[in-house]
This record gives structure tokens, C-alpha cells and sequence, in this order.
């Protein structure tokens, strides 16, 4: 097995430490690192700075919600884009329009008189209006 | 870690917006959490995110390219709020705080972080943080080259290291 420099390591650092080296090239780093101290606290600091950002994408959404900013918070949008994405859908799959067949690549361009083409309409018309009274206009229109 | 998209060798269509919201919402929402935005604001991103998908439909080739954007136009909603907003020092009740997973320090060293980012930094290193992407799959979602990715990836680790040592990247604050 090759004996790697510091400069050598160093490169093969992003792979290294994402998991992309090959097993060979990684156990050469090891190797190094075992009696680099620069090198290994170098691994060690790369993997605690992913790490960081790991754990904070894994936040649990209870956890961090402080209670000053739930106090303040307004009605949610977030509620009123779900249920209304989530009316479109269930509506959509109900016709038989969207059922349980794969997405083809054009699908995604709604056509004329879909729930999503209504959805739209009724956002360009009406700006400023929730979601969810978005999504109930379209479905008072569809009637 | 949360899967986006099977590292297929035949590219698979894009989702209709509804369908994506369905399949998509968590990560969207652990992309925003990565920024270090608390998550009332990952909540705000992700439903932002999704109203932007279902009010443009932009045309996507593949459904890689429609998770690229997802990945693009929420990463760049939390950090235009996060260079808006000051890093704010809430006051948590003491079992909040013990039950962070990351430390109010952490926190505030991954948010300064991402304010200095550029663009291309930030989408691979949530890329490869939170999806575990491989280089190849991020330099094609990105239309760069492998080395590249990596020295984005480098630059954005780089800078995070500085921020959680509490100093500035002096690459990136140039
Ligand atoms: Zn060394």
C-alpha cells in the first residue's frame, strides 16, 4: 500500500470523509492519519463540521419550535397549503385523472381544465387570497 | 439522511407538483433545517418552496432536475431570510435547550456559515450532508465538473469549520 503525504491526504479529503474512497485508499489514509496528528485532527474537524449540519437537518420539528415564536406566529400558511395541495390531489386521483399511474415527463404541464390549471387561474385572479380559499374557489368553479 | 431520487441509470420523470409536495415536503423541510433556521422559518420555506412549484410549473427533463430545483429554490428562500434577519438568542426553557440536537453555538456558526456560502457551496454540501449524494450525482445536478464539486464541498466545509471555531473564513469573507 502506498504511503501518503500530508498534501496527498489532504486531496482526497472530500472523498474521504463523504464515504466515496474506495476501501484501499481509505485504509492508506487511516494509516497516515494513525501517526499524523494534523491529518487526523483535519479528518476529525471535516467530520464534526458535516456532522453539524446533519444533526441540524434531523431536527426534530417539536424540539425546536421556541415558545416565544409560536406565541407570535400567525395563522399558518403552511396548514392552508397543505390542505389545499392536498384537496387538489385527493380530487385529482378521485376523477381518475392522476390515479396511481407513473408521471409521464409532459404531465407536469397541467392541460386547460385541470384541478392545477384552476388552482392557478384562481391564484393569477385573485392575488393575495389564501391557499386554502384558493383551493375552495377552484372547487366552487369546478361545480 | 433522507433518499431524493434513486441513482438510476435511466433518468425517471419529474412528479406533478401535488405528487411532489407528498414526496418531497420532508426534504425540503431537512434541506431547510440544515441552513440552521429554526423551524417555524423551514415550515414557511418549505410551503413557499412548493407555491413557487405549483405557480410556475417549470418544465423539469428528468425528476432529478425537478429535485435540483426544489433544492435550489429552498436553499436560496432560507438564506435570503437568514441574511434579512439577524441571528436572534431566544430564550428556551432549560429542557428545550437540553434537548437540542445541535447547540445554540452550533447553530449560530451553521447560520453564519450559510450567509457566507455561495450558492453552488451551499447546494453541494446540503446535497451531500443531507441526501448523501455522491460527487458524480451533484456535479451533474449541477452542471460542473467532479473537481469542482469537491472543491465547492472543501470551501463550504472550510468555512463552516471557521465558523464553528468562531472565526472567519478569511477565502470566503474576501
Ligand atoms: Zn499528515
Amino acid at each position: 500500500m502506498k504511503n501518503l503525504t500530508c498534501q496527498e491526504v489532504d486531496e482526497l479529503l472530500p472523498d474521504y470523509c463523504t464515504g466515496e474512497s474506495d476501501p484501499e485508499t481509505a485504509r492508506a489514509i487511516e494509516l497516515h492519519a494513525a501517526d499524523c496528528a494534523a491529518c487526523s485532527r483535519e479528518i476529525a474537524q471535516w467530520r464534526a463540521a458535516a456532522g453539524v449540519l446533519r444533526r441540524a437537518s434531523m431536527q426534530s420539528p417539536a424540539r425546536d419550535i421556541p415558545r416565544i415564536a409560536v406565541a407570535r406566529q400567525k395563522p399558518s400558511r403552511l396548514f392552508a397549503v397543505a390542505a389545499s395541495l392536498a384537496i387538489v390531489f385527493f380530487l385529482g386521483t378521485a376523477a381518475g385523472r392522476w390515479s396511481a399511474r407513473p408521471a409521464s415527463p409532459g404531465e407536469n404541464q397541467p392541460s386547460g381544465d385541470s384541478l392545477v390549471a384552476r388552482y392557478k387561474n384562481a391564484a393569477i385572479a385573485s392575488p393575495g387570497t389564501s391557499s386554502l380559499g384558493l383551493a375552495l374557489l377552484s372547487l366552487a368553479r369546478r361545480e | 439522511m433522507i433518499a431524493s431520487t434513486p441513482q438510476a441509470a435511466v433518468p425517471s420523470p419529474p412528479l406533478l407538483p401535488e405528487t411532489s409536495y407528498l414526496q418531497d415536503r420532508a426534504l425540503v423541510l431537512a434541506w431547510a433545517r440544515a441552513h440552521g433556521i429554526r423551524e417555524d422559518r423551514c415550515a414557511d420555506v418549505m410551503q413557499e418552496t412548493f407555491l413557487r412549484l405549483t405557480s410556475t410549473s417549470p418544465a423539469f427533463p428528468t425528476r432529478a432536475a425537478q429535485v435540483a430545483w426544489l433544492r435550489r429554490v429552498s436553499s436560496n428562500l432560507c438564506v435570503d431570510w437568514l441574511r434579512q434577519n439577524p441571528v436572534l438568542t431566544l430564550t428556551f426553557d432549560r429542557a428545550a435547550l437540553q434537548r437540542e440536537e445541535i447547540t445554540e453555538d452550533e447553530r449560530r456558526g451553521l447560520i453564519e456559515a450559510m450567509r457566507d456560502l455561495s450558492e453552488m457551496q451551499r447546494l453541494v454540501v446540503i446535497a451531500k450532508t443531507v441526501e448523501s449524494l455522491t460527487f458524480a450525482r451533484i456535479a451533474a445536478d449541477l452542471e460542473v465538473s467532479i473537481p469542482t464539486a469537491k472543491t465547492h464541498y472543501r470551501r463550504a466545509i472550510d468555512t463552516l469549520r471557521a465558523r464553528l471555531a468562531g472565526t472567519p473564513n478569511q477565502e470566503n469573507a474576501s
